[in-house]
């Protein structure tokens, strides 16, 4: 695997945006750096890849990165991507969403954009709370965990995202976590390359909210946290339930080959003849 | 011939001294770390398996021990504040 450390520096927009904003050990920047890294193995163009994310902690990521990018309305980023898609195919889209911003405000675009299975790579950062408005549980909260708005232990059951995207639709499904870097790395990597809507769930540490309100201690123990509570998806196929019960499963989950939208959308036009600028390039063959 | 070859082989593994010399001369700066980005979380300090960092009073990273490291590139990956670079990777 051809990564460098130096490689990511190419990709950043380092010398007005940095250092970046979110807390000290925050997951995300080794969500961003694992992106970065997979768009450089795959030798990735700057001018090919918009990146669009909508409002939360994740919402900062495009600032950071030299791409097209997009910082738009509170879950809203998979819409917007949608467009984009429609209008530019051969753009590289690349959707970024918290769990809140995902599932909660802008779970209907989710959902239908998995049904209509159109090319985005989306990026479900998952840190189960909502971290920039102060901590209120959020759909990804596990029953009985803390959150400013649930003092007592919440009481909702949470989404399985591998579910939902798997029963609305989507061509990929992939769950790793950020002490998982490399692993991370790879499966971001693979979304890029799948065509249709593909999801790459990575699970990331709130300390500053949740580890706090839950007591699960610093970033570094959050982080081990996960490196103990992984388990890879080859390996639960034989374990129990039972075993499984605290854990979460890592690796692709979930591969389908469903016809994708943007590629029929661009089928129509040309069986409807609604393609005329495309004749100029047969001019210049005649006369040459 | 062959069995020559084994006494040579196993000597060195016997005095880490000599073995040591052989070796290509070790990097004396193996890593870098970007002060100004740096927000002193511990990650690096912490997830290191060869123990190379120390932090210093105000919990910022010091490469203490730079010949223990193996370029194993961990410390990297985790910095969320891409504030760490590798000099020979």
């Amino acid at each position: 695997m051809a990564v460098a450390s130096t490689v990511v520096y190419e990709y950043l927009r380092g010398k007005k945006k940095f250092p970046h904003v979110w807390c000290p050990g925050c997951g995300i920047g080794i969500i961003m750096g694992a992106l970065l890294r997979a768009m450089a193995d795959l030798e990735i163009k700057k001018g090919d890849v918009a990146m669009i994310s909508g409002i939360g902690c994740t919402g900062r990521m495009p600032v950071y990165c030299d791409f097209h990018t997009l910082h738009t309305t509170h879950g809203r980023a998979i819409a917007f991507a949608t467009g984009i898609k429609l209008s530019k195919p051969d753009l590289k889209v690349v959707a970024i969403v918290g769990d809140g911003d995902g599932l909660a405000i802008g779970g209907n675009h989710f959902i239908h954009a998995a049904r209509r299975n159109i090319d985005i790579t989306t990026i479900l950062v998952n840190n189960k709370i909502y971290g920039m408005t102060g901590g209120q549980y959020s759909p990804t909260t596990p029953t009985g965990k803390f959150a400013t708005t649930a003092p007592y232990g919440n009481l909702e059951h949470p989404f399985d995202a591998y579910l939902l995207a798997k029963g609305a639709g989507a061509n990929f499904f992939a769950r790793s976590s950020v002490y998982h870097a490399t692993q991370l790395q790879v499966l971001i990597k693979k979304a890029l390359l799948k065509k249709g809507f593909s999801v790459v769930e990575a699970m990331s540490n709130c300390h500053t909210l949740y580890g706090r309100l839950n007591k699960e201690g610093s970033a570094v123990q959050m982080i081990n946290w996960f490196k103990d509570h992984a388990v890879n998806v080859n390996i639960a196929k034989k374990k129990t339930p039972e075993e499984l019960e605290d854990k979460f499963i890592t690796g692709v989950l979930w591969e389908d080959n469903r016809p994708e939208y943007s590629e029929q959308y661009e089928a129509l036009i040309d069986r409807l003849g609604g393609r005329k600028k495309e004749e100029k390039p047969e001019a210049e063959v005649v006369k040459q | 011939m062959a069995e020559e070859n084994q006494i040579q082989k196993v000597e060195p593994a016997e005095d880490g001294e000599e073995k040591a010399k052989k070796e290509k001369p070790k990097n004396p700066n193996p890593i870098v770390i970007f002060r100004r980005w740096c927000k002193a979380c511990g990650i690096c300090i912490n997830l290191c398996p060869k123990d190379v960092f120390d932090a210093d009073e105000d919990g910022y990273p010091v490469v203490a021990r730079p010949f223990e490291c193996t370029q194993c590139s961990i410390c990297w990956l985790h910095c969320p504040d891409f504030a760490i670079k590798s000099t020979e990777k």
